[in-house]
């Protein structure tokens, strides 16, 4: 009995330490996320117009990467067409995902519901938009405007399920989808979104941090 | 000593350094975790928050589980990542909350309320101001920020001992005698 009880509290003490890696890991290294809503369709969720419920489970890389690579820094290396997670502007207790469009000095021509004809995207900032063309599916950079890039979490990394692919951000200037062999979505994927941003408009520099 | 030294070759088997291994990890990613997610003690900088805080720097006890705008109300002081500066901290007093109309102050201005515009603060956002007006970097100048930024309220001043205090929210509301 007493060698039982002694028996369990060893695996329990060796077991221990997995719990905070565990946490750690999903928060700083490699998150499982399942992506809701049709903001994304037809690059995520792809069957929204069949299954409104079916939800897409991605791979997010938490990690900073492009930095010295300690897990609490924030420098993130970010180019056009990343998709990425971040906390959402409008909603802080809501992750949302969105793919980059505009880099800071680019000058962007805004889509519906947008207010102003044209925004240059400001020092640290990026241009987020969702791949859906109904404007009326995403609530993204043209509703509240260009997000500043301490708000992003990670970067979606591969779909998981219900089909696995890799995402790769090259693909977004060539008009290509990962996995999308028989060219179902055009040979040039969204040109429309990459033809309204004028890439570099204008030269940033760092503000000065007095 | 000699003791110790044939102890500790005794237990340098694979198996010990092993566990040894995992409870260091284990032990790390708890601590940053707590460091996170409740806690955490940092020292301030600037002069944008005198004369709640020293501008030569105070040593802060902040609560980590008031990020993302958990809990916040008008009058806390809050730690919050820089909207245009990569992996800077802000510490600020929250003015205005989601819906509330503040009015827009030059930058720098020493005035209150002199602008005649007034804004309403969008949804998920809150208006920060520094408590030293003259020298503070706020919402004048960057606008609203998201909530999201947000990673902290801070509660008390730690160090040092002679000036440990919690912080106070001085924007109560007043009392009227009648």
């Amino acid at each position: 009995m007493g060698c039982v009880m002694y028996e369990r509290l060893r695996v329990l003490r060796i077991l221990a330490p997995i719990v905070p890696i565990g946490l750690f890991f999903s928060e700083h290294v490699l998150g499982v996320m399942w992506v809701s809503g049709p903001s994304m369709t037809p690059y995520l969720n792809e069957d929204y117009e069949q299954m409104h419920t079916k939800r897409d489970m991605v791979l997010v890389n938490m990690w900073p990467w492009g930095g010295a690579g300690w897990p609490w820094e924030r420098t993130r290396r970010l180019e056009r067409g990343m998709v990425v997670t971040f906390r959402s502007p409008a909603n802080p207790g809501h992750i949302a995902i969105k793919r980059v469009v505009g880099l800071p000095g680019d000058r962007i021509t805004t889509r519906d519901p947008c207010m102003k004809p044209s925004q240059i995207v400001p020092f640290n900032h990026v241009w987020l938009e969702g791949d859906a063309a109904d404007p009326k599916r995403s609530l993204d950079s043209n509703t509240y405007g260009p997000v500043s890039i301490s708000l992003i979490t990670g970067r979606v990394m591969a779909v998981m399920y219900p089909r696995f692919r890799m995402l790769k951000w090259t693909d977004w200037e060539q008009g290509l989808v990962e996995g999308d062999v028989e060219r179902k979505l055009g040979d040039n994927y969204r040109h429309e979104v990459r033809d309204r941003v004028s890439k570099e408009a204008v030269k940033l520099e760092r503000p000065v941090l007095s | 000593m000699s003791r110790i030294l044939r102890e500790t070759l005794r237990r340098a088997t694979p198996g010990g350094v092993f566990r040894l291994t995992l409870d260091g990890v284990g032990l790390f990613c708890a601590c940053t975790l707590i460091w996170e997610h409740l806690i955490t003690v940092q020292l301030s900088e600037g002069p944008s928050m005198y004369p709640t805080f020293n501008p030569r720097g105070d040593y802060l006890l902040i609560s980590r589980v008031h990020k993302h705008g958990r809990g916040i109300e008008v009058g806390d002081v809050v730690r919050f990542y820089h909207p245009t500066f990569l992996g800077v901290n802000g510490a600020k007093r929250v003015i205005g909350m989601p819906g509330d109309f503040v009015c827009r102050d030059l930058p720098f201005s020493t005035e209150v309320g002199k602008s005649q515009e007034m804004i309403q603060v969008p949804e998920g956002h809150v208006y920060v101001g520094g408590d030293n007006l003259p020298w503070s970097r706020d919402s004048r100048n960057y606008g609203p920020i998201p909530m999201g930024l947000i990673n902290g309220k801070i509660i008390a001043r730690v160090w040092p001992l002679s000036k440990a205090q919690w912080v106070q929210n001085t924007m109560q509301p007043a009392q009227l005698d009648d």
